[in-house]
């Protein structure tokens, strides 16, 4: 739903409700703390790619979200409003040109952070607003389609679970011919397995060589090792589109399995994003 | 000495402190009542840095110009910063010597140092000025409070240039405006974006406590393998 200028759209007060609730104090010192000195200018890429379009700077990037802090929770935005360049949201048209911010402009990547000389994080508060326009909704077409399959079938490409098992053991006998050992296995669910071994979804429905690959080194390490029915998925777009509930989903469906299956280790195979987003996304505290 | 120029060197200044002051322990108490954000992920990296260190570290790079890649490759911007910053503190303790400390500017040393550090930083102002607004990346980031910031801050260091002999007998005109500009940037201060040092120590802190945490703070020269843990 769109409203005009001087009513607010039912997204965009969710996102202006909502931006209170997810605030930190580590954020609200990076939104109050920049002065506007533009020494992290040259360090993001997006500058060095896009020469003369002072929209890609960090600090401008910056000041889309911080605008909206600065008008709804910092006085002195309210007061001083133009003052301070403070701003809000009124219509969905407008979080749709926040989002290509967000999303488009920035990869969270922190390069401006570690030139920040006051210290200023854009990357935290960047993904902040990111997780307030996924709750409305909005977000990439792309990355709402592989989220909604992350929550509803439990990996981001929604391959079944008869699919992944079929795959599976269609790896375990390519591995017997080539290992010329018809007792060569993927064990699936093996409980108290030194590895739990999980991958990308990708690896599943588009080129499951690599799973034979590593199936392989464990074959000729004699590893102990086994792949999980369920929680296999180590990709997290919970990483991406700044849904901590998601992220926190995914991360843990893979620890709960291994907790399930009472593995000692959990290995995770190629991803530009597995790796840290199992280990970081996960928020149940558990040992690991 | 009249009695205007003795009020705003005296009563003025006290008024403007305290209610520095006090907009000061309000900010900082809105600052403290935000929730401090959990880290989620357990400790990472080579085991040869923690968060303390990384504390540490993040504080000191105001410090190390070689450390950070944007002032590293722009070592004028950075000296820029310094001298701008120094003539921040020598107007501000100037501001305290001529009613409190009058006997050492009959020191004419010392009353050109003063003039050094905060003439410097009055040229720096007016280039920050023209950088301002000429650099199409700065103006685009710029807000008034930050162009109102730096034009006061840089009329402040010409006044305070002008007003470091301490001399009157020329009339009071300069030294009145320089108290008058005083009181109003420090009043002014703590609603703009000068009062970032009041956040400085925080956001340093948790950035150097976070990237601690991960391994990254302080930053390795020196290839992982190399690294005792
Ligand atoms: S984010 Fe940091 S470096 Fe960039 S403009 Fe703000 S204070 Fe300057
Ligand atoms: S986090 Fe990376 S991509 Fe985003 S603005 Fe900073 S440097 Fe650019």
């Amino acid at each position: 739903m769109s409203s005009t200028k001087n009513e607010r759209s039912y997204k965009a007060q969710k996102v202006i409700d909502r931006m209170g609730q997810k605030l930190t104090r580590q954020m609200v010192g990076s939104l109050t703390a920049c002065v506007h000195c533009g020494m992290c200018t040259d360090s993001c890429h997006y500058v060095l790619a896009n020469p003369g379009d002072p929209t890609f700077a960090p600090a401008y990037k910056a000041d889309r979200i911080r605008r909206l802090f600065k008008r709804h929770y910092d006085w002195t935005g309210k007061v001083f409003p133009k003052w301070v360049k403070a701003g809000s949201v009124f219509t969905d048209e407008e979080l749709q040109e926040l989002k290509d911010i967000v999303f488009g402009k920035c990869t969270n990547c922190r390069r401006c952070t570690v030139n920040c000389p006051m210290g200023v994080d854009l990357a935290t508060f960047n993904r902040m607003a990111r997780g307030l326009l996924c709750y409305v909704g909005i977000m990439p077409e792309g990355v709402e389609y592989v989220a909604k399959e992350q929550w509803e079938i439990g990996n981001q490409m929604g391959v079944l679970k008869e699919d992944y098992v079929e795959t599976i053991e269609w790896q375990e006998e390519e591995l017997q011919s080539e290992m010329e050992d018809p007792t060569a296995k993927i064990p699936i669910d093996k409980p108290d397995s030194n590895i739990v071994y999980v991958i990308n979804p990708r690896e599943i429905k588009h080129d499951p060589r690599s799973i034979l690959d590593a199936a392989k080194i464990f074959y000729a390490a004699g590893e102990d090792y086994t792949m999980p029915s369920e929680g296999w998925d180590m990709t997290n777009f919970g990483l991406f589109n700044g849904d901590d509930e998601l992220g926190g989903a995914v991360a843990g469906r893979v620890y709960d399995k291994v907790d399930e299956l009472r593995g000692k280790k959990l290995v995770i195979s190629e991803c530009g994003h597995g790796y840290r987003s199992t280990r970081c996304e996960d928020t149940s505290k558990r040992e690991r | 000495m009249s009695n205007l120029l003795h009020l705003s060197e005296h009563t003025l200044q006290e008024v403007a402190l305290v209610l520095m002051a006090t907009v000061y322990y309000l900010r900082i108490r809105w600052f403290l009542k935000w929730p401090l954000g959990k880290e989620r992920q357990p400790a990472t990296g080579l085991g040869d840095t923690n968060p303390k260190k990384g504390e540490r570290y993040s504080l000191g790079l105001i410090a190390k110009p070689w450390a950070m890649e944007s002032t590293r490759s722009k070592p004028f911007m950075y000296a820029q910063f310094v001298v701008f910053h120094l003539g921040v503190v020598a107007s501000i303790t100037l501001s305290f010597i001529i009613p409190y400390g009058p006997g050492l500017l009959t020191s004419s040393m010392f009353v050109s140092v003063i003039q050094v550090l905060v003439g410097a930083a009055c040229i720096v102002g007016v280039m920050r000025i023209i950088r301002r607004i000429s650099n199409p990346y700065i103006r685009a980031i710029s807000s008034p409070d930050d162009h109102f910031s730096l034009i006061l801050l840089t009329s402040w260091f010409a006044f305070a240039f002008l007003a470091a002999p301490n001399d009157i007998s020329g009339g009071e005109g300069i030294m009145l405006t320089y108290f008058l500009l005083t009181a109003f940037f420090l009043m002014y201060v703590p609603f703009s974006k000068i009062s970032h040092y009041l956040y400085y120590p925080f956001t340093r802190t948790y950035l150097g406590r976070h990237f601690g945490r991960r391994g990254v703070f302080p930053i390795r020269r020196k290839p992982a393998y190399q690294v005792s843990k």
